[in-house]
């Protein structure tokens, strides 16, 4: 045994002023930087100005890392079933076609297309493009790839219209579909437009998903599970000059705080997946600058079952909805860089309905609750884990709810469990959960809301609605599918609130190194790193 | 030795009495913290986030305006709920299986002591984790995990002491007497067996307050609005940019109530067993 | 004797690994979330759950999967990971570099800072030093490890930028980056064995110090260093030896936060992120080979046990 007394009192005091120091000198720097920070805020807002106004000439060479809060679930395209997943295929392969900051369509492998009637799309296919093993890609890759998109082991829905793929010569396809949607062509810029090497499928089986080859910018070097990513430079990719950097490196990062350090000691160039609560003291640092999409897609929203009690109850629905205050959540929760949300889509989408407008009226929604007859109202919400809003989101909500007189019950589990639960088994009351984007309106409605999709738990829905549904993805011209979307959006969440109350936008948040240039925020959370290159 | 002696004894083991004052302290506040704290502390404030330290707010407010002081009060509320977990469950389930292992002897005694062995060679805080995975997750659940990782240490303890006392003389002499197995068990190994045990006891607080705060450090413990000193910390470790303070008050906390738990435990040793002062 | 020893150790190591790797076994398939729907994503539909579950063998009773597991396992196939597909053995063995290398640099610290600090407070009685020294014994053991894990990237990485907050390099990569990346994550797990070994030494040593043979060398005009480096350090050493042994083990424990707060692809993050996952092929391998570690380690302890106490019998 010791004999402590004068040794422990020491100690304590020793403790103390370590401790102090530690403190200390840093809040005195955080509080120096602030100041600097106004001015040098400022400063980022011009540069950013001048880099879009100028464009300086991209540098070849150098490295990039990117610090990931998760590794993907799968390379190969049809076993891949996460939306996260895409900032790694991209690099790997390419699409027929592609989308660009603003969801309109660009070439991608398909130089050009066109609708020779409603139930046909033809692609003209760009010529001289070789996968990373050197074989061609041909109109048969393309059928080889969408008939693998369709096959049993396939996890893709989205191409199950397309019911032949006919060679037309060896660059040219043409797709034939069982029904006219609208959706297919946009479908074609993610995971069901990706086209993987047929020689290396057919070569590896099983293993392809663990070396990748596609026809993109980038080769797969290496891989370790949790770990780290590496890629390199595509010598023969067929944009000239693309891509500029000789190595892409994803860092696997789980702790947001983690990745934040790493990138202020230099150790990552970009890191993604950042809360808007770090970027004041972000703002703050050195050379780091910010980089967000227009509008994200993105959104936190209460999913719940119509098919079990209190919510098959539509006053009882809308007596939700109308109790939510967005608003304050907005500003509690995303720091300014969010926006309330009143439909599944953002509020300057094309296919959002700007006049669409849930008013906050804790009143409204008592008498909703009255009229609906259910007594003792409570339910259970379902709270995943992996989720930068919870509990807080959470907490706001249960405790809005309790204003007007509803109980919420909260339980968390881990995200696959709660996805489980309330998705696969259908045996929760509600979720705490959100939507991720896709390119074209009718994509979402096919996951989300009509009444076979996964994620509509109480598969509620109504003969009209259907109907609109469908007639909303059976025309290719914009205005028209626009209008109609307003009005399912508002069937959807306001009159008959069918099985999602959209609460807010999810804002996407990276953070750069200042030499970073030539990377663009994806409003889809999908952004690539194709055309990134390096100041020296 | 009389449990009065052990206590006059373990009384002049200064630090460590201040320790079990402390603890007792603590479990007081632990009790009471829902009544005493001076704020919610779960009550957001947006006007005052991040605040410094000051009198209405002795340590300063979180990023939603959460009173700190009051935090680290109720975390201390989890803190004693782990450890008695922690202490009840192996006392509750190990130690008995500890004694009738040690007692019985032969081929069930090898049987229970290679489980024993294999539970242990799993680094404890994975196992803690994995059964509370399995349980689901939740502080509660977060805790029986707690209490089952620690079984091993109490049932190999409670073992080896029950082998060391069966041969004694008195419990021999109590076996021929026609005294039955179990009363042999309570009248004589469970009085013999109990100040070790104590001694682990106290130091299991430890290891269960560790535990506990690494648990909800990762997610897998407190759940908002349950507060714990490891989902705080986590917490503000995401905000050391902002306020580097944060993260030293549910430490300090932690660090206190562990090392009373050990002091605790060396003092009790050395109150048992006096030939243990160095 | 001693092969007698080792057989009857080897002996007890297969129910050992037996009954563990039965309980990780139920354990992991008692967690809710299959790991099936992760799998299916949008497309987890009961008929698909099935069909999936059937293809991977996962529909079966526990007991047959355990069978099937094992009867593959002994052959020395330990399966592939749910997820990514990677062979369990050498996902395991390539994390394993890693956090050996972590976790025998946090021992190398929590053994050399130990010893320095237990014979400066021996050597020191009462003086600040002394103090010092029993300072870290008592708050190395109390703090949280993640806790001085953020202090130390607060200070050193953010502050003096010394050290790099995250990532590993390998030692055969490059020796001075691992020195680097490996020092601020294995202080932090060393903190609690720097504390116990200082804590343990220190009073052994000091009842070594009043033994009859130190009196000895003592009276022989010795002088206090040597009498502690030369008699009093080998026999001080022996109860420490069981502390370094455990406290190995422990650190390998600790590297399941550590690990993911330096984001270090080691052991540790692997199993965390298998039982997120619910991987269990890759769970099961984690544990079967730390125990083996632990083994093995617990059998090295013995020899250099063995080393310093020839009276030691088998």
């Amino acid at each position: 045994m010791f004999t402590f007394k004068k040794g422990l009192i020491f100690s304590l005091m020793l403790l103390l002023i370590l401790l102090f120091t530690v403190g200390c000198s840093e809040s005195n720097e955080s509080s120096n930087n602030q100041d600097k920070n106004d001015t040098e805020a400022e400063e980022n807002t011009e540069d950013g100005d001048t880099e879009k106004a100028e464009a300086k000439a991209p540098q070849a060479g150098g490295e990039v890392v990117v610090g990931v809060a998760g590794d993907f679930i799968n390379l190969d395209p049809i076993l891949s079933t996460s939306g996260d997943d895409y900032p790694f295929v991209w690099g790997i392969y390419d699409t027929l076609v592609t989308y660009n900051s603003d969801l309109e369509i660009q070439p991608g492998l398909a130089e050009s297309w066109e609708f020779p009637d409603d139930t046909s799309i033809v692609l003209q296919l760009k010529k001289g493009v070789k996968f990373h093993d050197g074989t061609d890609f041909d109109a048969e890759a393309v059928k080889f790839n969408i008939e693998r998109a369709n096959s049993e082991d396939s996890v893709i829905p989205d191409l199950r219209h397309v019911e032949e793929v006919e060679i037309i010569d060896t660059h040219t396809v043409k797709l034939h579909l069982s029904v006219p949607d609208a959706s297919i062509l946009l479908a074609l810029t993610e995971r069901p437009g990706l086209i993987a090497s047929p020689a290396a499928i057919e070569k590896d089986g099983e293993e392809f998903q663990r070396n990748p080859v596609g026809t993109g910018p980038f080769k797969f070097v290496s891989h370790v599970p949790n770990g780290e990513l590496v890629y390199e430079k595509n010598e023969d990719y067929w944009k000239e000059e693309e891509p500029y950097i000789d190595k892409l490196i994803f860092k696997v990062m789980q702790q947001e705080t983690t990745r934040i350090n790493a990138l202020k000691s230099g150790e990552v160039d970009i890191i993604a997946g950042i809360s808007p609560f770090s970027v004041d003291s972000l703002e703050t640092a050195e050379n780091i600058k910010l980089e967000m999409p227009n509008s994200s897609h993105r959104s936190k929203a209460i999913v719940f079952n119509a098919s079990m009690p209190p919510f098959d109850n539509l006053k009882f629905r809308q007596a939700v909805t109308h109790a939510i205050d967005r608003d304050i959540i907005v500003d509690t929760l995303t720091n300014g860089y969010g926006e309330p949300l009143y439909q599944i889509f953002p509020n300057d989408f094309w296919a959002a309905d700007p006049d669409l407008k849930i008013e906050y009226d804790p009143e409204k929604a008592k008498q909703l609750l009255e009229e609906s007859g259910v007594e003792d109202p409570s339910f259970t919400m379902l709270i995943s884990q992996q989720d930068f809003y919870e509990p807080m989101f959470t907490d706001i909500i249960t405790e809005q709810l309790a204003k007007i007189g509803i109980t919420v019950e909260t339980e968390t589990m881990e995200g696959t469990a709660a996805y489980q639960k309330m998705w696969a088994e259908k045996e929760s009351q509600a979720m705490s959960s959100g939507t991720a984007g896709k390119p074209d309106p009718h994509l979402l409605m096919e996951i989300w809301v009509i009444a076979d999709s996964f994620f509509n738990a109480g598969e509620q829905t109504t003969p009209e609605f259907d109907e609109l549904i469908v007639a909303a993805n059976s025309t290719n011209d914009q205005a028209e599918r626009a209008k109609l979307y307003h009005e399912i959006n508002r069937k959807q969440a306001l009159d008959e609130v069918v099985n999602i109350i959209p609460v807010m936008s999810v804002p996407i948040i990276y953070v750069l190194n200042d030499k970073v240039h030539g990377f663009t925020a994806n409003g889809l959370g999908k952004s690539n790193f194709n055309s990134i290159w390096i100041e020296e | 030795m009389s449990i009065k002696e052990v206590f006059h004894r373990f009384k002049q083991e200064r630090i460590a009495f201040i320790s079990f004052i402390f603890l007792v302290m603590l479990s007081v506040v632990a009790i009471f913290a829902p009544f005493i704290v001076p704020y919610d502390p779960n009550q957001q404030d947006l006007v005052n986030v991040l605040a410094n330290p000051s009198l209405s707010h002795w340590l300063g407010t979180d990023n939603l305006g959460k009173d700190i002081f009051s935090q680290v009060m109720m975390g201390t509320r989890t803190a004693i709920q782990a450890s008695i977990f922690a202490i009840l469950i192996p006392l509750f389930i190990g130690v008995p299986l500890g004694i009738m292992a040690g007692y019985i002897g032969g081929l069930v005694d090898d049987i229970f002591m290679r489980i024993i062995d294999a539970i242990m060679a799993i680094p404890g805080i994975l196992l803690a984790l994995g059964i509370t995975a399995a349980l689901g997750i939740s502080l509660w659940n977060a805790m029986i995990a707690i209490g089952i990782v620690s079984i091993p240490q109490f049932a190999r303890l409670a073992r080896g002491q029950t082998l060391q006392i069966r041969t004694e003389p008195y419990v021999e002499a109590a076996k021929i007497s026609g005294a039955g197995p179990l009363w042999t068990m309570y009248k004589h190994i469970i009085p013999n067996i109990l100040p070790p045990i104590l001694v682990q006891a106290s130091v299991n607080i430890s290891f269960a307050v560790l535990t506990e705060t690494s648990l909800s450090f990762l997610g897998m413990g407190a759940q908002s609005p349950q507060i714990s000193w490891g989902s705080m910390i986590e917490q503000a470790y995401s905000l050391i940019n902002l306020n580097p303070w944060l993260i030293v008050y549910p430490g300090i906390a932690t660090a206190l109530t562990v090392m009373a738990g050990n002091f605790v435990g060396d003092g009790l040793r050395v109150a048992i067993d006096p030939k243990l002062k160095g | 004797m001693f092969t007698k020893y080792l057989l009857r150790r080897l002996i007890y190591v297969i129910p050992t690994l037996l009954i563990t790797t039965f309980v990780v076994f139920s354990l992991i398939l008692l967690i809710p979330g299959d790991p099936v729907v992760a799998l299916l994503g949008e497309n987890a539909t009961p008929e698909k759950i099935a069909q999936l579950q059937e293809q991977m063998g996962l529909n079966k009773p526990i007991i047959i999967q355990y069978g099937d597991w094992l009867l593959n396992a002994v052959q020395g196939d330990l399966g592939r990971s749910l997820f990514t597909g990677e062979p369990v053995f050498d996902a395991v063995i390539g994390r394993l570099g890693v956090t050996l290398q972590l976790v025998v640099i946090s021992t190398i610290i929590s053994v050399s800072f130990g010893m320095l600090f237990a014979v400066i407070s021996v050597y020191f009685p009462n003086n600040l030093l002394d103090y010092l020294a029993r300072f870290v014994s008592i708050v190395g053991a109390s703090f949280p490890n993640f806790w001085i894990a953020m202090l130390l990237v607060i200070l050193f990485s953010l502050h003096l930028g010394w050290f790099p907050s995250t990532g590993f390099t390998n030692i055969t990569d490059n020796p001075g980056g691992f020195l680097k990346t490996v020092m601020l994550p294995a202080i932090s797990l060393g903190a609690i064995g720097i504390a116990v070994i200082t804590r343990h030494l220190r009073s052994s040593l000091l009842e070594v110090m009043e033994s009859d043979y130190v009196r000895t060398a003592y009276s022989k005009g010795n002088s206090r260093w040597k009498a502690i480096f030369s008699h009093g350090l080998r026999n001080a050493m022996l109860p420490v030896v069981t502390t370094i042994g455990i406290g190995f083990g422990n650190a390998i424990g600790g590297t399941v936060v550590i690990e993911t707060i330096f984001a270090i692809p080691g052991v540790g993050q692997l199993a965390v992120n298998a039982i997120l996952q619910r991987d269990f092929m890759i769970l099961q391998g984690v544990i079967l080979i730390l125990i083996m570690l632990v083994i093995i380690i617990n059998f090295i302890t013995d020899i250099i046990y063995a080393i310093l106490d020839p009276r030691i019998e088998y």
